[in-house]
């Protein structure tokens, strides 16, 4: 995963706000896209509000197996987490707009662990 | 004196309910418009519903949980015309005649027919936009949005507990799922809610969680919190969207 591979999922899809691939098991943000002005405070929020959702690692907080991807909805916003494929405590941490078309969304977030991959990382 | 025959007690039974003679299916009639548009977004596969209200009949062709064309009780200027999405002048007069049919409508009725079998149903609208097109929301805005919820999702909730102050109340659906969300229930869900209110500024209620593949690959949980009341249910992996989609316009 590369911040271009972030900024490429914003730029398709504007209602995306904020992109930030982390490792929720320790609650560090590792890569934002290169034009994110989100406080550091609100990345922490969103990886500690991931870490809860998906679990921290193969052991789902809710359910008896491993969760690959979460959806939160309130009033305000969506967040889809999306866990990395190869490496269970990574995660793609997504906050959108609730206008979002979630489909579509979905299938490029996804294409980004894609991409990495085929390039030698995630 | 013998005792009644099945076939006895069936014609007793067909004596007590009358509506069901013409092979339709009585519908609730707390709204009769919301209840149309409902039937309409239930409807997956290509059907021709036809309801009926005392001397009225409303008849139409509906595809993919939309509206296609009506076909009988209609204004001749939108009877029997497909519906474009993108023409939202022809949306406004099929949603006004479905308006004006359930209007007074009292013991409402609908009959399922397949459709004729030369007709291209690809211009439809959804039930969303019919509403939308009356200015109203597609369910009766006095009902609670958890009912409102699960109204919207019927047919693709596999199973549901009701919860009252984390109390488990009505549980229905797939037996195979309702014993995945009662292990959650009972051996998960508090640490979940609580650890997420205590530790996570972005806790919010109401909210709906959905936890893809958690009950088995291609199911997963969903949770909605809203207020004291919440549901814990299970629904296809591939209809996470749409949950999170209807729940979003219900808030």
């Amino acid at each position: 995963m590369r911040s271009t591979d972030l900024n490429g999922l914003i730029g398709a899809h504007p209602d995306c706000l904020v992109a930030a691939y982390a490792d929720i098991g320790t609650g560090v943000t590792l890569l934002t896209s290169t034009d994110s002005t989100v406080p550091r405070e609100a990345l922490d929020d969103l990886c500690v509000e991931a870490a809860l959702t998906l679990g921290p690692g193969d052991i789902p907080p809710l359910g008896a197996e491993p969760c690959p991807q979460a959806i939160k909805v309130d009033a305000t916003a969506i967040y889809v987490y999306l866990r990395a494929p190869d490496d269970p405590s990574d995660a793609l941490i997504c906050k959108c707009r609730p206008t979002i078309a979630l489909s579509s969304f979905l299938k490029d977030a996804r294409a980004c662990f894609v991409a990495g991959a085929a390039e030698g990382r995630v | 004196m013998t005792s009644p025959t099945r076939a006895d007690r069936l014609a007793a039974l067909a004596e007590e309910t009358p509506e069901f003679s013409k092979g339709a299916r009585v519908l609730s009639m707390s709204d009769p418009l919301a209840t149309i548009l409902d039937e309409i977004d239930a409807t997956v596969l290509p059907m021709a519903l036809r309801f009926e209200t005392e001397d009225r009949a409303l008849a139409m062709l509906v595809s993919g949980r939309r509206l296609h064309r009506i076909t009988e009780g209609a204004p001749d200027d939108v009877l029997d015309t497909p519906l474009p999405v993108d023409d939202a002048n022809l949306t406004e007069r099929a949603a006004r005649a479905l308006e004006a049919f359930a209007n007074g409508a009292t013991d409402l009725t609908v009959a399922y027919a397949a459709p004729p079998a030369d007709v291209d149903m690809s211009d439809r609208v959804s039930a969303d936009a019919l509403a939308a097109a009356l200015g109203r929301d597609a369910d009766d805005p006095d009902v609670p949005p958890v009912k409102r919820f699960l109204s919207r999702m019927r047919g693709t909730i596999t199973a549901v507990i009701h919860l009252n102050d984390r109390v488990a109340g009505e549980m229905t659906g797939s037996a195979a799922d309702l014993t995945g969300l009662r292990i959650i229930l009972t051996s998960q869900l508090s640490t979940f809610v609580d650890t997420r209110a205590n530790q996570c500024a972005l806790h919010a209620d109401p909210s709906l969680t959905l936890l893809a593949d958690v009950i088995a690959s291609g199911t997963s949980a969903g949770l909605v919190i809203f207020d004291a009341e919440s549901i814990l249910f299970s629904l296809p992996t591939d209809a996470l969207p749409r949950a999170a989609e209807t729940f979003r316009r219900l808030i």
